[in-house]
């Protein structure tokens, strides 16, 4: 672990038991089922996270990335010594994230898109971040959560209660609790859901300055396309798994590969099984197509010198071409190119 | 000594926040007034049918009075010991017990602070408990000793609390998060509604169940509480068993023993509540999300 290594995981794997919640029993039917359940089951299993290794430099801002159910937001969970993993060790910032779970929590900002869910709902935004932030034990908090309302424009909803407010700035409120806490490391789960572009630029922003400050930021996402405003380093997972590590560019086995957008008036799964075969693209097409006025538009990972053949292609399957253009390689073409090409072949 | 401060101003931030909420629950107040003026009024009807013959030696002649000492106990462990699974519960379904983690409280001082909601709730109920019997059906009390009685009444709330903890510990280490937990069940809907001795005295009840009431630190509490309150109580005379055993004065024995109580019932509540916690942290069962 070198000395600029701030977190550092080793094999980590988690394993739930699951214990289901029987809500139809109560009393003593439900008190002699759960303890008979009390032994670990192997039947009642699930592996959450499979053998993770990787790490963090200070200052750096760190994806997590993957689908739904990818185990991300267990990871997060780790790391801050919530849970427990399995098997495997790790330290952040010099704590073991089970024997040190405690000061480790001293370390540690957190702003989770379903904290939201544990506003206080009979309270306004406002007394929401401070109730947070005295149980955090901010100084300034008055200040501090002013300062955040004012950065992200939350002045006209401070004084609503938490029902009166949309998801999304519930999750803004979520978003300024977890700032309003000044710590060296901070992770954010999910924190792009439900916020529009204006604000998703405005947190960029925030984050941005705060690795200016030298802190180290983790964010886990399933939205790609916010991510890349920062050239994170990724950790891309998949039902548990590690995928693959690094900068978009670094996760290409191939690194003769070109994003290009193309704007065509047709698109179907042959063109794309052709494109394939033929050995013009390299992953099969983000499902999410773009669509405005009978015009799609496609992003392709061409390989290098097939862009002549992919227009003859697509002519002689009497597609018609509006626009193409080359585009730099972003975080979703590296998933999809470990994800989803895995998948295809 | 500023950790200890920290944790009280989240009890108080807690507080703060428990009042917002119980104030806008605006017919609140009228009914557990309601509540407690039918509970007076029950018990009142009781006597009276039961003359002023009734023996309810050491403590005095006023069954009113005796009562209403009963109810006091049984408003005090409603909320100490039958709360703090509740609110385990609120933490779990709520989602916060991440927030919480994550935060440098201890783990039983969120349980606390939200359980102010039900300290509004119940505590002046025992003020009005001693309204409506003094001003309506001629209960009378007197103060012998009132540093005692602050002591006894203490006393009885933390020992509760301790069971309430133990209680509140088998949402996590037997998975209970729904329904009623069966420590509660055991202690406060068999034994201590049994045995406790909230409306009539333990030495009426077969000795098999006056060694339950034993185990009981309300047994003690109501037994000092009654001889130092009700006019015309005996200060000197056993009547529990383990009054009978040591031949120690009787107050002295029951504040022996609470005090023992306290401490053993807070140490092994907060004992299983962290191993439950524990627990949960590996099993994967202690936070609503993953």
């Amino acid at each position: 672990m070198s000395e600029k290594t701030i977190i550092d995981i080793h094999n980590v794997s988690k394993t739930y038991n699951y214990m289901k919640i029987r809500r139809k029993e109560q009393g003593p039917g439900l008190w002699f089922a759960n303890i008979a359940r009390l032994k670990r089951s192997k039947e009642r299993e699930v592996r959450a996270l499979n053998n993770i290794s990787f790490s963090v430099e200070k200052g750096e801002v760190f994806a997590v990335v993957g689908p739904n159910g990818a185990g991300k937001t267990t990871l997060m969970k780790i790391l801050s010594g919530i849970i427990y993993p399995t098997t495997g060790k790790g330290n952040i910032a010099h704590f073991d994230i089970i024997k040190g779970h405690k000061k480790l929590k001293e370390m540690i900002a957190f702003v989770s898109a379903s904290f939201w869910m544990g506003l206080e709902w009979q309270l306004t935004a406002m007394e929401n971040i401070l109730q947070y932030a005295t149980l955090m034990g901010v100084n300034n908090a008055r200040e501090k959560a002013d300062e955040l309302i004012h950065f992200f424009g939350m002045e006209s909803f401070k004084n609503k209660r938490v029902p009166e407010l949309s998801a999304g700035m519930r999750q803004l409120v979520s978003i300024a609790r977890g700032f309003i806490v000044e710590r060296p490391i901070i992770y954010l789960d999910e924190p792009f859901v439900s916020i529009d572009v204006e604000k998703r630029k405005l947190l960029s922003q925030l984050i941005e300055e705060k690795q200016s400050e030298g802190k180290t930021i983790l964010i886990s996402s399933q939205v790609f396309t916010d991510l890349d405003v920062f050239h994170p380093r990724a950790l891309f997972l998949n039902k548990g798994e590690v995928v693959g590590i690094g900068r978009a560019n670094e996760l290409m086995k191939e690194n003769n590969l070109i994003p290009y957008e193309v704007s065509i008036d047709a698109f179907d799964k042959e063109t794309e099984k052709v494109l394939l075969n033929k050995g013009i693209i390299a992953t099969p097409v983000p499902d999410e197509l773009i669509q405005l006025d009978n015009v799609f538009t496609v992003r392709l990972l061409v390989r290098d010198g097939m862009v002549n053949n992919l227009i003859k292609e697509l002519i002689k399957r009497k597609i018609h071409i509006f626009e193409l253009s080359k585009k730099d390689l972003s975080l979703k073409d590296a998933y999809l190119y470990r994800v989803k090409n895995e998948t295809y072949h | 000594m500023k950790r200890t401060i920290d944790q009280l101003l989240s009890i108080i931030a807690f507080s703060k926040r428990e009042y917002v909420i119980w104030t806008s629950y605006k017919v609140n107040i009228f009914t557990w007034i309601l509540d407690v003026l039918i509970n007076s009024t029950l018990f009142f009807m009781l006597s009276i049918l039961m003359g002023k013959g009734t023996n309810i030696f050491p403590y005095g002649t006023n069954y009113v009075s005796f009562v209403v000492l009963g109810l006091s106990a049984y408003y005090i462990s409603y909320t100490n010991l039958g709360d703090p699974f509740d609110r385990v519960a609120r933490i779990y379904w709520n989602g916060t017990m991440d927030l919480y983690l994550l935060s440098p409280l201890s783990i039983v001082t969120p349980v606390i602070g939200i359980m102010y909601r039900s300290v509004l709730d119940d505590y002046p109920r025992v003020l009005l408990a001693f309204f409506f019997g003094i001003t309506l059906f001629d209960a009378k009390f007197r103060l012998v000793s009132p540093l005692i009685i602050i002591i006894i009444v203490i006393l009885l709330g933390i020992s509760t609390f301790g069971i309430g903890m133990i209680s509140a510990s088998s949402f996590f280490l037997f998975n209970i998060k729904v329904g009623t937990d069966p420590i509660k069940f055991i202690f406060q809907d068999i034994i201590i509604a049994l045995a406790a001795g909230y409306f009539y005295p333990i030495s009426i009840l077969p000795y098999s169940l006056q060694l339950l009431s034993s185990i009981l630190p309300h047994t003690y509490a109501l037994d000092a509480l009654r001889r130092l309150m009700i006019p015309g109580g005996n200060l000197n005379t056993p009547v529990l068993p383990l009054q009978k055993l040591f031949g120690i004065a009787p107050i002295r024995l029951d504040i022996i023993v609470l005090l023992v109580m306290s401490v053993l019932f807070i140490y092994i509540g907060f004992y299983l509540y962290g191993l439950g916690i524990k627990k949960a942290r590996k099993n994967g069962t202690l936070t609503r999300w993953q």
